[in-house]
């Protein structure tokens, strides 16, 4: 498989894709993302809640988009699809679809889009169902609105094969079933029917698809996520804080913090050996047992999410950065560099960092 | 008393009694006021002058007026004044309602507008400006139903557009949204049927608030012009002979407590059985 790299951005704010020319590798990008920007209006002016990703997904590649809650993995997802929920708006980048730019299309024609080539799943099954409606009627409305050739009949045999796809037993029962009638993993299967059930679904989004599940739960639907990719061949983008998640089941990871990308590598190299501190950071602070600490002891990144309204003037790590220098860090946003092809890190000081040892029984 | 008061409500809430009971008296009320028409030879305008001011009686259930025309018969086509000038208003006031209330959920522009419209309805006690619009456009039966729409539509307004405004952000329309579902759909099948609740209780409430409405009007004579019987223009009409003949206040009063009454209970009922929140108290 190729590996997909961004470009670095050249302004430090990484703003419009003018800057950033060639792209490595990805022959066939199914989604390529280029200096996106989205921001939300606040009374200090505007917030970039997403300041500049260059990101490309491959065609059938599962990358995986970790960070912190807030850091705007979800707006990432959202902005895809074009749905910023406003007042926030989309101020800069292109997103390439199939030739066409996303950012481009008016609602009228995103519409055939969504759900159609490029779907999404979102984090909470609990409630991304309509309780009013049987589950039969959610997924066929889908149908409707994307097949309306097909029979009322047709359509039903159609949702009834996706819910069996989706290892959902008496599909056709389930079809006249409510969602408060569901437990959450088959909630969460319903949605994922719902996103599939046009079958020529190119770009699947998984928004945390998991974190509300328990741990079993979510084991299958990840398993569920890997089959269904495979057998389709589409792309995934899977949003998640979990770094478990990412390790059964991504191709490559992205990592988000305040908005900008900040280390990209494939899974295996990024578990292996992170270059940037916030990574490592976070692989740190995987629970694990014994090996010379306190029980009571979780390592944790020092500090918290610098709020994105006041960022600092350098890297935005800066405050919570083991490794900050004054006169470098501080200054100047760190451009995306390329440390290996394939990985790259958005760090001032990433040559010069110490090799990572990660006590042995964390590795995943 | 005090003990069993508890066990009491909850078995109310419970099986819903109140639903139950005032959907009944309801029933009763509109089969009772299109059966009896069909029953008896009725004629609310037929005057007996050789009758005047009867008890009740066999021959007159409720007595007679001042005019000698029979109660039972006024009482019966009072009811559809009444049941009439009611089921319009909220009608009525449901349709341009939602409507008017899912526009202002939607854009901020029409807010502002309808908002501040319906503030201004809304600083008026309730039944001065119905006399107020009433003595402005004449009695009829027609200005009545569109003096309770007005009063009533902001209300309707503002309890829809609140239900929008949660709803439209609520994950599943988001959903429903990252899959192709256009805005209208969107509205029709995802946003509206949730607001069914809130919009149906207070629909109820606005049915039981019209009939005291019409009454209060037909009262002050400004609501339907005699001699067509109205349950209010009844009850204004009886007040010289509360002493002698206190059946001609009673029946229609009467009619409309229960009325209101039953209206009230099915509003209550709804609001018990469509409110999660009182339901998980219940179960406790």
């Amino acid at each position: 498989m190729k590996h997909v790299a961004p470009i670095p951005a050249e302004s430090q704010t990484g703003t419009s894709g003018s800057g950033t020319t060639a792209f490595h590798g990805a022959a066939e990008p199914a989604l390529e993302i280029r200096g996106l920007q989205v921001r939300f209006p606040s009374d200090q002016g505007p917030v970039s809640v997403i300041d500049g990703i260059d990101l490309s997904i491959a065609k059938g590649e599962i990358l995986g988009l970790v960070g912190e809650s807030g850091c705007g993995k979800t707006m990432l997802a959202r902005s895809i699809l074009r749905l910023i929920p406003p007042p926030g708006r989309v101020t800069g980048g292109k997103i390439m679809f199939d030739g066409v730019d996303l950012l481009g299309l008016n609602h009228e024609r995103m519409r055939p889009i969504r759900g159609d080539k490029i779907a999404i799943v979102l984090q909470e099954p609990m409630t991304s169902l309509n309780p009013a409606l049987r589950i039969g009627d959610q997924i066929t409305e889908v149908l409707k609105a994307h097949r309306p050739l097909l029979s009322q009949a047709e359509r039903n045999a159609l949702a009834s094969d996706l819910l069996e796809q989706v290892g959902i037993q008496m599909a056709s029962q389930r079809l006249t079933q409510y969602p408060h009638e569901l437990s959450g993993g088959i909630r969460q299967r319903v949605v994922i029917a719902m996103a599939l059930v046009c079958g020529d679904v190119r770009l699947l989004i998984a928004d945390e698809p998991t974190t509300a599940l328990d741990v079993t739960i979510q084991a299958q639907i990840l398993e569920l996520f890997t089959r269904l990719q495979a057998e389709r061949r589409m792309a995934v983008l899977l949003i998640t804080h979990d770094l478990g998640v990412i390790a059964q089941t991504a191709h490559r990871v992205a990592v988000m913090y305040a908005g900008r990308i900040v280390e990209i590598a494939e899974v295996n190299q990024l578990f292996d050996s992170p270059r940037h501190p916030y990574t490592r950071g976070l692989l740190l602070s995987l629970p694990r047992r014994g090996v010379g600490l306190p029980k009571s002891q979780l390592p944790a990144i020092a500090g918290s999410v610098p709020k994105l309204s006041n960022l600092p003037s350098g890297c935005s790590f800066y405050d919570r950065c083991p490794h900050h220098l004054e006169d470098r860090c501080q200054v100047s946003v760190p451009a995306l560099e390329e440390t290996r092809p394939g990985s790259w890190v958005r760090c001032h000081r990433w040559r010069e960092l110490p090799a990572f040892e990660l006590p042995a029984d964390v590795k995943p | 008393m005090i003990i069993s008061m508890p066990f009491l409500s909850i078995w109310f809430r419970r099986t819903n009694a109140m639903l139950i009971t005032g959907s009944f008296m309801l029933l009763l009320l509109l089969a009772g006021s299109i059966i009896a028409p069909l029953l008896f030879a009725l004629d609310p305008l037929a005057i007996d002058a050789t009758r005047k001011l009867e008890a009740p009686s066999a021959t007159y259930l409720l007595g007679t007026d001042e005019f000698g025309r029979d109660t039972f018969a006024r009482i019966v086509y009072g009811a559809h004044v009444s049941l009439r000038v009611a089921f319009a208003a909220t009608a009525l006031t449901a349709v341009v309602g939602i409507i008017l209330g899912t526009v202002s959920g939607q854009s901020r522009l029409a807010d502002a507008i309808i908002g501040r419209i319906s503030d201004s309805l809304l600083v008026f006690p309730g039944f001065v400006l119905a006399i107020m619009i009433l003595a402005a456009i004449g009695p009829a039966e027609i200005n009545v139903v569109l003096a309770v729409f007005l009063l009533y539509v902001p209300r309707v307004i503002r309890t829809v557009r609140a239900s929008v405004i949660e709803f439209i952000t609520a994950d599943f329309v988001q959903a429903a949204r990252s899959v192709g579902i256009g805005n209208f759909r969107l509205l029709a099948v995802h946003v509206l049927p949730n607001a069914t609740g809130p919009v149906m209780v207070q629909l109820s409430f606005g049915f039981a608030w019209a009939i005291l409405v019409e009454a209060g009007l037909s009262f002050l004579g400004l609501g339907l012009p005699p001699p067509s019987p109205s349950w209010g223009n009844m009850i204004s009409d009886a007040r010289e002979f509360i002493r002698t003949a206190p059946w001609l206040m009673f029946a229609p009063g009467a009619m409309i407590s229960l009325a209101v009454l039953s209206l009230n209970l099915i509003g209550d009922g709804l609001r018990d059985m469509l409110d999660p929140r009182l339901q998980n108290k219940i179960n406790l």
